[in-house]
């Protein structure tokens, strides 16, 4: 890629990065029907939910219920739940992963 | 802050720390979202690193390495560039990749809007630059709460901060840093999306959103590939949630 297509495509990627995050704050900044806001506040839990599952039962394109990535999920799900701290649910998926993989499980 | 009864949120916060005030002081509410998102933050360095690495592999001088990291802003699209722009992808195919790849963070501007009113238009432009899946899933949250705009702010400069020091670290020392998934840290990311929906504790609508949404995603990215089943099963998950909840009121 020569030099002004590089800066070319860069500059492409931030207009439509900003584009993609900028017309939610904007324009939907008064007061939304009843149904609307229901939806959107819904959103949330489905897309967090939508950015695990996939990582976790299926990172290769296809589910398969893979240790290494279960058994720190499964951890920092369960110190989620029970403390509600996001550094300790990671820090004890990571653990997990570690001491998984210290003792050759992968 | 005063935030109509009719955005009160389907799940609660993150808990904060011991000292932390929820109020509406600006440098309270800063300060709350900077910490909140720290542990991502940091659990992303190995990815900024890695990032820098991917970009000079791909042929980009540190300077376009730094500026499209500066001026994109979110982590997967920088590492989906830089990979399309090595492989000889052309321009068009870059860009359009990254309006896909970033699609879904349409609804987070409008979930985050409600909480957002009365901030000029000039404010709100600067704080949808820097919304990130990171930012948006640690202060969506306390924005609904009413823990007022600035917690959005202090996260998203707080990853900013950190993300682009470590690209920077990343670009400059080159091949010196290893494989950030060999050490796990690919994990940091979902295991910090189930973090939030769990600490969050849905209600049973939320919690059908988020199966939806899960399904909805499985299967669309077995069956195909791409980044389209973020948003789709966002929307689905939306729909049903607020559906089952329309139901049993």
């Amino acid at each position: 890629m020569s030099a002004l297509e590089t800066w070319a495509t860069i500059l492409g990627m931030a207009l439509v990065t900003f584009l993609a995050r900028w017309p939610g704050m904007a324009l939907l900044a008064r007061s939304l029907p009843a149904w609307l806001s229901d939806f959107l506040r819904h959103v949330p839990p489905a897309v967090f939910a939508a950015l695990v599952l996939p990582a976790v039962l299926a990172p290769e394109g296809r589910i398969a219920v893979d240790l290494r990535s279960a058994a720190p999920a499964a951890a920092g799900g369960l110190i989620a739940l029970a403390t509600r701290q996001l550094g300790l649910a990671i820090a004890g998926g990571l653990g997990a992963y570690w001491v998984g993989k210290l003792s050759g499980q992968w | 802050m005063d935030v109509p009864a009719t955005f009160a949120s389907v799940s609660d916060e993150v808990e904060p720390r011991p000292g932390d005030s929820a109020g509406s002081r600006p440098g309270g509410a800063f300060a709350t979202g900077a910490l909140a998102v720290l542990p991502l933050a940091l659990g992303n360095v190995p990815f900024g690193l890695a990032y820098g690495v991917a970009a000079r592999q791909a042929g980009l001088d540190p300077f376009p390495a730094m500026a499209l990291s500066v001026l994109v802003f979110a982590g997967s699209a920088q590492f989906i560039g830089v990979g399309m722009i090595g492989a000889g992808a052309g321009g068009v195919a870059v860009v359009a990749t990254t309006l896909v790849v970033n699609l879904r963070h349409l609804l987070y501007g409008a979930a985050v809007a409600p909480a957002l009113r009365g901030l000029s238009s000039r404010l709100r432009a600067v704080l949808a630059f820097g919304l990130t899946d990171e930012a948006f899933a640690v202060s969506n949250g306390a924005l609904r709460r009413g823990e007022g705009w600035a917690h959005l702010a202090g996260s998203e400069i707080t990853l900013f901060a950190i993300w682009q020091t470590a690209c920077l670290a990343g670009v400059l020392a080159g091949q010196a840093f290893a494989d950030p998934a060999s050490l796990g840290f690919d994990l940091v990311f979902p295991l910090a999306m189930l973090a939030v929906l769990l600490a969050s504790r849905p209600t049973r609508s939320g919690w059908t959103a988020a199966g939806v949404g899960a399904a909805v995603a499985l299967v669309i990215s077995v069956a195909a590939s791409g980044h389209w089943y973020v948003i789709a099963a966002g929307i689905t998950g939306g729909l049903v949630g607020s559906l089952v909840e329309r139901r049993s009121r």
